[in-house]
């Protein structure tokens, strides 16, 4: 049966790619950049100074329809997508925010952390607030005084001031579950910020009700419009229906208000006509497509672009903007009011496993229905690695940079991920403040169960071989599958060949495929072609007798450098 | 490979880099990146990036990025694509200029609330509405709720409506808390439907004699409930009825008149004016509104006439329903099953006008055909559904949509010995139910089969766990059981 489909399918495959060649005669199909001999880019330079665009927040359910509607159609019917995802399974054209060695580049969006540089606890733990005195939270020195208040919504919230004049919105746990989101906000901020987003302090609080002192004239607002008064006596209230009483005190996630203005979150599709510096497709930027893996992993659905904010930095008219991914208190299995099993497993208004489910007249049910919560930790909900499928994986509302994900995008968020180790896993889950020793442990150990299955899957769909340097003998590499303990080295065997290659990647005559166990390619001069300034290795990695896909690494002849590396 | 990372080197260079920030002012020293070249000229160097020395902004590796631009193939593809794509995207700009709109009038940012609708004056929550009804036509009509009407546990409701077949409607009631036991509904309302069906009576009429007629309706009276506990409650409902049937200004080539001149109805046209003391006994084990998967529905009544329009006419109508929820093999998977009988038995001399007959209307129907398709003095009917959940928005008890196959089979009687294996019509179907927030039942849309027209409805009310709410609701309570 199998056979049959992948049959149908390459034959459908090379009917289209075929059609597309012909229909266009396509020279530069892979949309690659020419080689060139010049240092990597390391920095994009998007903060040149802009006036200060407009705030724009477009409605929640705009953007759903949107989301569930004119853009998967769009992009169902785009011929582009249709033919590369023919060709290779990934409809999404190159990523334009990289450099030659297939690295995210440092912006306004991005700065290469963990997996590009080692991180030591203090830096981990520390995140955003990093040698900020915003590191423990809120300034203690006086009471933190109420600036605003809110009851609407799935949970009440504070708007505090504290000493040092910093404005901090003080978070809690809906009734039903507390201490669940709070320490999931908190601990996923880490993880973010540690992978390189920018992303506000978000810290976990405690505190007595004497450390609150309401301002005067601030109100509550109560939905509908109403706002009144807001009194100690209904701070009482507000804070009693929160639940968050712990023998400690009150514990609540404190995330400090943004230095800047803000202007609204930023979309995940299309770019900010107002921001000079915005000149890539969002859904071009390989740090948002990867939200698809650093999503999966800790089961943020909740990616929506409400979940983003622009701040324009600096002086009006001389600064810049900056781009920030903000609330994650719905992620390691946390929820509102309501634990709900779909979560990660299908986008909120699903098609085909809607049709799938009324076709078969409910006669299969879906795995993720058996998922339970891990029995006695409150401070958990729905996360575990056994129902996880890292390809599988969908946040609520469809997102369209990570629909464009490509199996290079996914190698590049699965290396970072793979960089945590299971002791820096735990350390950041502890920040959390979790009141059960257990839970500490069931999350980190999660965490590292999903980590693994991630790059298990993505390390399989492009060779994991990374930071080729040039040695003597030829060109040396890691191998990060045997270097992140996922692979074994003594089944691990390299084939690869190599030719001459021009700036365009037209090769030359290819050497036979060697075999090594080592890390390195042994190269010699194989040719008299001299015309022709690049080297192009085309590599793939055999483990336990399976042979995995191929990439191609090119190096410059004169100065030896790394020019490109095409996954 | 990681102890070859120096992390103070990183720290620094991390530090530097914050400090400085990689802006376009790249007047900075030339680049030291982390160049594979360099990286092989001092392989022994501690490197702090995983690709050599971090990288400090320079104009060497810092540069403008940009989409890159797009392949000849797939650019001359998109002509097409777009012009094709022309309608849809006007299709598309018109949902999204809708969306936007009531966006902007901010009707996505109204809290939940317990009752439908838009917070009005006096503290009402008022609900526009319309529908598609078969005989109506299209209504378009407003629901007003006020809770706290004289009392905490009070509501009121009204309903007006009006359709594009000049069917008009305005009833409402109001419910009366009378703590955890009893409940008092008081109601009155009237309604004109011009355009009712009519084949001919009992079991053996012809699809071929549909015909249409006029039925005016007016009613008021309360509803006293008690529950009894351990699901079992008694309903009492007087009410005075006035039911006014004569020829349809609308549709008139299919009257009634000229379709079944040799053979017209008792009591049409006529007047029908009485009063109905309605009895009966309920229990309900079902425990969930719209998605029960155990559990029991069943209801056993009688319900005296007596006329008070000089036509002597007296009868008994005694009804009995009961329905069964089993759990299948799957999360949502529940068969449901119903039985229906209804019997009118005649006290007096009189014939009884036939728009007090037994006819199938909801919630005993045969689905596979229109609603009012046979009027008879008795009807029966056994229902099975299979439904299984197709979406939820969050769990499979939640809000969602639900699919299911049925399949009814039924008749009605003029007497007992019509009762008959060969006189049951046999129809079925499949459909989708929106189960609301709360797992309340919201609509469905279903497709009915038997040896006729096939039927689409679309209906707010379900088959199953019918609560008509009657008098409160402003419903015709002579059509609803």
């Amino acid at each position: 049966m199998a056979r049959i489909r992948h049959g149908a399918v390459d034959s459908i495959r090379l009917t289209a790619v075929l059609a597309a060649l012909l229909l266009a005669a396509t020279p530069g199909y892979a949309q690659h950049a020419p080689l060139d001999d010049a240092p990597p880019v390391w920095f994009a330079d998007d903060r040149l100074p802009v006036p200060v665009p407009e705030f724009a927040e477009p409605g929640l359910v705009p953007y759903a329809f949107n989301s569930f509607l004119g853009r998967p159609l769009s992009r169902f019917f785009h011929p582009g997508r249709l033919v590369r995802n023919l060709d290779d399974g990934y409809p999404g054209r190159p990523a334009a925010d990289v450099n030659c060695l297939d690295e995210v580049v440092a912006s306004s969006w991005f700065t290469p952390r963990l997996g590009m540089r080692r991180l030591d606890d203090r830096e981990l733990v520390a995140g955003p607030a990093l040698d900020s005195p915003g590191i423990d939270g809120p300034d203690r020195s006086a009471p933190w005084r109420v600036v605003g208040a809110k009851t609407a919504g799935v949970t009440p919230g504070f708007r505090i001031r504290d000493a040092r004049g910093d404005t901090w919105l003080l978070k809690f746990d809906p009734p039903e579950h507390p201490g669940m989101t709070i320490r999931s906000g908190v601990v996923t901020n880490l993880l973010f910020h540690a992978m390189g987003f920018n992303t506000p302090v978000d810290r976990l609080v405690i505190f007595d009700r004497d450390d609150l002192v309401v301002d005067e004239g601030v109100t509550m607002n109560l939905g509908r419009g109403i706002e009144i008064p807001l009194t100690e006596a209904n701070l009482d209230s507000v804070l009693t229906s929160t639940r968050s009483v712990f023998p400690d005190g009150y514990h609540a996630l404190a995330s400090r208000y943004l230095r800047g203005v803000p202007l609204g979150p930023f979309d995940d599709q299309g770019r900010r006509r107002d921001d000079p510096n915005d000149l890539i497709l969002h859904q071009n930027r390989r740090q948002l497509r990867a939200l698809k893996v650093f999503g999966a992993w800790v089961n943020h659905f909740d990616i929506k672009m409400h979940n983003s904010l622009d701040m324009y930095e600096g002086e009006p008219g001389r600064g810049h903007v900056v781009h920030y991914l903000i609330d994650f208190a719905s992620t390691l299995g946390s929820f509102g009011d309501e634990s709900v099993k779909r979560f990660g497993f299908e986008y909120g208004v699903d098609v085909l496993p809607v049709a799938g489910r009324t076709l078969t007249l409910g006669l299969f049910e879906d795995d993720w229905i058996s998922q339970e919560r891990p029995p006695g930790l409150s401070e958990v909900g729905l996360f575990d690695v056994a129902h996880f499928e890292p390809a599988a994986w969908k946040p609520d509302l469809p997102h369209s940079a990570v629909a464009d994900l490509n199996r290079a995008d996914g190698y590049w968020a699965a290396k970072i991920i793979a960089a945590f180790d299971d002791r820096q896993l735990r350390l950041l889950v502890e920040q959390g403040c979790y009141q059960d020793a257990s839970a500490v442990d069931y999350l980190a150990r999660t965490l590292a169960g999903r980590r693994d299955k991630i790059v298990a899957h993505w390390f399989d769909q492009v060779p994991p071989l990374d930071y080729f340097r040039p040695v003597d003998e030829g060109l040396a590499f890691d191998d990060l599958a045997v270097e992140y303990g996922h692979a074994d080295p003594a089944t691990s065997v390299y084939r690869y060949r190599w030719a001459r290659a021009d700036a365009n990647r037209d090769t030359g005559d290819w050497t036979d495929w060697r075999e090594t166990s080592e890390r390195v390619f042994r190269l010699d001069d194989p040719t008299s072609d001299h015309e022709r300034e690049f080297l192009t290795v085309e590599y793939r990695v055999v483990r336990d007798g399976r042979e995995g896909p191929t990439a191609k690494v090119h190096q410059a002849r004169a100065s030896g450098r790394i020019v490109g590396i095409d996954r | 490979m990681r102890n070859r990372y120096a992390i103070l080197v990183a720290m620094l260079a991390s530090v530097v880099w914050t400090m400085s920030g990689p802006t376009s002012a790249v007047a900075r020293p030339p680049a030291t990146a982390p160049d594979s070249a360099s990286v092989a000229a001092s392989a022994d160097t501690v490197t702090a990036w995983r690709w050599g020395p971090a990288p400090v902004p320079s104009v060497a590796n810092t540069r403008v990025m940009r989409d890159r631009p797009q392949s000849d193939w797939e650019a001359a593809l998109l002509g097409p694509y777009h012009l094709a794509g022309l309608p849809f995207r006007a299709l598309h700009l018109i949902g999204d200029g809708t969306i936007d709109l009531l966006d902007s009038v901010g009707i996505f940012d109204l809290p939940p609330s317990d009752y439908r609708g838009f917070p009005g004056p006096w503290g009402t929550y008022v609900m526009p509405f319309f529908a598609v009804e078969s005989l109506e036509g299209t209504k378009f009509g407003l629901n007003v709720t006020r809770p706290y009407f004289l009392g905490r546990e009070n509501i009121l409701f009204v309903t007006g409506d009006v359709s594009t077949h000049r069917s008009q409607k305005v009833g409402g009631g109001v419910l009366f808390g009378l703590g955890p036991h009893w409940d008092l509904q008081v109601g009155a309302g009237t309604e004109e439907v011009p355009a009712v069906r009519y084949y001919g009576l009992g079991h053996d009429s012809s699809e071929g004699d549909l015909s249409y007629y006029f039925r005016g309706s007016a009613w008021a009276g309360f509803e006293l409930e008690r529950n009894l506990g351990r699901g079992f409650g008694v309903v009492l409902r007087p009410y005075y009825s006035r039911l006014v049937t004569k020829e349809s200004g609308y549709r008139t080539h299919q009257s009634l008149g000229k379709v079944h001149t040799d053979l017209m109805p008792p009591g049409f046209p006529g007047e029908s004016a009485g009063w109905t003391f309605r009895f009966s006994l309920d229990r309900d084990t079902t425990g969930e509104l719209a998605r029960p998967s155990t559990g029991e529905f069943s209801t056993v009544g009688a319900s005296p006439f007596l006329a008070t329009d000089g036509s002597g006419v007296r009868f008994v109508k005694f009804h009995a329903s009961t329905e069964h929820f089993v759990p299948l093999w799957h999360t949502g998977r529940t068969l449901a099953a119903r039985g229906f009988f209804s019997r009118i038995a005649n006290m007096g001399d009189e014939p009884i006008p036939f728009s007090r007959l037994e006819t199938f209307t909801r919630p005993d129907v045969l689905r596979g055909f229109r609603d009012l398709r046979y009027y008879g003095v008795g009807s029966l009917g056994f229902t099975l559904e299979y439904r299984w959940p197709i979406w939820n928005a969050r769990n499979r008890n939640g809000p969602g949509v639900d699919a299911y196959l049925f399949s009814d089979t039924g008749q009605v009687f003029e007497k007992t010995s019509d009762i008959s294996y060969n006189n049951l019509e046999l129809t079925g179907g499949c459909g989708l139910r929106v189960l609301g927030d709360g797992g309340g039942f919201s609509a469905r849309v279903e497709l009915g089969l038997s040896d006729e027209e096939p039927v689409l409805r679309f209906k707010f009310s379900q088959t199953f766990q019918y609560r008509p709410k009657v008098l409160l609701h402003g419903k015709d309570p002579t059509r609803r059981r």
